[in-house]
């Protein structure tokens, strides 16, 4: 593999459910310590390119490639996938709202504390060491994402604030190290001093060497994370660039900030 | 200068820790005289106000109160109830009747425990559990009619219900829910045809008679015991086999919950896809807690078939497995001690109703309608279940 190509490649990824083709002939490449924000109207397959990436859903043809990787990503089941180093987090956030904050976080690298079910009843030293190695790494995951919360790791997660939902999630996704984290929609939802500090969060996670996909609607924020920024819509990539160039890009005008199209863009929602 | 507290003369721990204890005895005692002397419609009055205590707001909080102290001190609460459980046949009054419903109802016990690491922890709702049970049953009976000894045919019958059970949970493995039910009632209604039809292996409809009685150290399991001072029932042995094997059963159960299992099984529960994403293999882990969950059963089967001495087709129905599902839910799903409890008193209840003759199941399960009215998530509700849909 050359020195020089991307951590990520998506070459040519399509998905369609039935006559819907949520994601066509995708074309995109994550750099290393890039962050590569993607944005779209609602329904233009960002999500969807996410899931085929972790392979929650299985595509119809492409190839999704890691630096370092033999395998194409789009064979692998999500376990695989996460093991080869890419963690997410989900637009629906996702989490067991009936266990603790820490104990959600340990579930994002429960490897570290896996041991075999035989070790668990002869072996109970070793099971003890690993949980409290993995409590340290959960704690110190939630102290780099979410310090207040990291003060009540005991805490119900179902007692919590949306954003502080968020936060766990990407607590979650940090915890295992991975070289790449794909984000969804982290902002949804939140008001303007959590999206900043979301926005600070993301920057944070990115200056320790992880590269980062994140998709989010809002353009500002975008613009505030990311170095690039892919536009798809109807399942196409439209445009692909810097904020400045997307944001004078006619296509994307038309189809997502509707611009000229404002009629259409009222009738979308 | 601020006020100090008066300093209690007696440290508060040990007070407390033997109030408890002493508690937990006369609960048991209570339990005893009730099973003794409680009898005909009295009896069903008083379960009626039992219900209806319950139903009240603040048997909430008392069950909460109780509920936080076994959280907090769980070692003292298992010793006294192991404890107490040693010393039911004396309550009892070496009564055999009551000791041997009692070694059923522990066995039962066993069996919910198991089907709540299906249920309880990773959602999955099995109607074939009995089926499962018989597999137990059967296999540690062939082995011992074969003439090994039943020490050894039971760990048999477990290993062979953990291999059927990963087959289960391979077999079911893409199901959830609603489907994964359904899979399992036609596994449980396979074994049974199969019991049935395969006279050669199983004699069929008849059943197997005459199953040997289990022998430690060389005392056999029908004689009576002989303690100097008193005599007790033959079937205290059995009591104390089932006794020692449900509180393994227990302290294994809870062993794997308080580990990363039980932290993925829960985790898995609430959200499959979100684990998924996060490097667990999910098929593979839920085929190991299928496969774990159903070695109880085999547990279970061999007690039974050894303690009753008679296996018949009948005693594997899909009925079984119901009141098996009932038990873990009235018990509160996901809680190893409501499992303990809901099984016991599903199988005590219909024995203790027996005086209404054809009545029997109508009352019992008006009561267990009743019962969940007001306490929907069971008698002991889950606490990490709190967030869940029921």
């Amino acid at each position: 593999m050359k020195a020089d190509s991307p951590l990520l490649q998506i070459t040519d990824v399509n998905k369609a459910f039935g006559g819907l083709h949520a994601v066509s002939n995708i074309n995109l490449h994550l750099n290393q310590g890039e962050t590569l924000g993607i944005i779209g109207p609602n329904g233009s397959g960002k999500t969807t390119l996410f899931n085929l990436i972790t392979g929650l859903i299985r595509a119809d043809s492409g190839e999704v490639r890691v630096a370092g990787e033999d395998t194409n990503l789009l064979h692998m089941r999500p376990w695989e996938v996460f093991s080869i180093g890419i963690s997410r987090t989900f637009q629906n956030v996702r989490l067991a709202l009936g266990q603790t904050v820490l104990e959600n976080v340990m579930v994002g690298d429960y490897r570290e504390s896996r041991t075999s079910w035989w070790t668990v009843l002869v072996r109970p030293g070793i099971v003890s060491l690993r949980d409290a190695k993995m409590k340290d790494k959960a704690m110190e995951a939630l102290r780099f994402v979410a310090p207040a919360l990291a003060n009540t790791p005991h805490r119900m997660t179902g007692e919590l604030s949306y954003a502080d939902r968020r936060r766990i999630e990407l607590a979650r996704a940090i915890v295992g190290s991975p070289r790449i984290m794909l984000i969804d929609e982290p902002a949804a939802g939140m008001n303007a001093r959590e999206t900043d500090e979301i926005g600070e969060d993301i920057r944070k996670i990115r200056a320790r060497g992880i590269s980062i996909l994140v998709i989010e609607h809002k353009m500002k924020f975008v613009a505030s994370v990311a170095s690039r920024i892919a536009v798809l819509n109807f399942g196409r990539k439209i445009a692909e660039g810097s904020y400045e160039e997307i944001r004078t890009n006619p296509d994307v005008l038309t189809s997502y900030l509707g611009r000229k199209g404002d009629h259409l863009a009222e009738v979308k929602h | 200068m601020s006020v100090q507290p008066v300093s209690n003369p007696v440290p508060p721990l040990i007070s407390r820790g033997i109030l408890v204890f002493l508690a937990i005895l006369s609960a048991f005692a209570l339990f005893a005289l009730f099973l003794l002397k409680a009898e005909g419609w009295g009896l069903l009055a008083a379960a009626i106000a039992l219900i209806a205590l319950l139903a009240l707001p603040i048997a909430r909080n008392v069950m909460s109160v109780v509920i936080e102290f076994i959280r907090t001190r769980p070692i003292l609460t298992v010793i006294s109830c192991f404890v107490g459980a040693l010393l039911f046949p004396f309550f009892l009054a070496n009564d055999g009747y009551w000791i041997h419903v009692l070694s059923i109802a522990m066995i039962f016990s066993i069996m919910a425990i198991g089907l709540n690491v299906h249920l309880g922890e990773i959602g999955l709702v099995n109607l074939g559990y009995a089926g499962l049970f018989a597999i137990g049953a059967y296999t540690a009976t062939l082995f011992t009619q074969a003439g090994y000894s039943f020490w050894l045919a039971t760990p048999l019958a477990m290993t062979m219900c953990w291999l059927v059970g990963g087959l289960l949970g391979a077999c079911s493995v893409r199901t959830t829910g609603d489907y994964f039910a359904l899979v399992t009632l036609g596994f449980g209604l396979i074994v049974q045809q199969l019991i049935i039809n395969l006279t050669w292996l199983t004699q069929g409809n008849n059943g197997i008679t005459n199953i040997a009685a289990v022998t430690i150290f060389g005392h056999s399991s029908k004689s009576p015991i002989n303690l100097g001072f008193m005599q007790l029932a033959p079937q205290v042995n059995f009591y104390y086999i089932c006794l020692a094997a449900l509180t393994a059963s227990a302290l294994l159960a809870a062993r794997y919950q308080s580990v990363w299992i039980g932290r993925m099984w829960t985790a898995l529960r609430q959200d499959s896809i979100g684990v998924a994403s996060f490097g667990l293999n999910v098929p593979y882990f839920k085929v190991q807690t299928v496969a774990f969950g159903s070695m109880f059963a085999g547990l279970a089967g061999s007690l039974f078939a050894h303690e009753i001495g008679f296996i018949s087709p009948d005693d594997f129905s899909l009925l079984q497995s119901i009141e098996v599902l009932a038990a873990v839910i009235l018990g509160g799903m996901g809680n190893i001690v409501g499992a303990i409890i809901g099984g016991i008193l599903l199988f005590v209840a219909p024995e203790k109703l027996r005086f209404v003759g054809d009545y029997r199941l109508l009352i019992y399960g008006g009561l267990l309608v009743i019962l969940l009215i007001y306490r929907p998530r069971g008698l002991f509700p889950d606490p990490r279940r709190r967030y869940e849909k029921f």
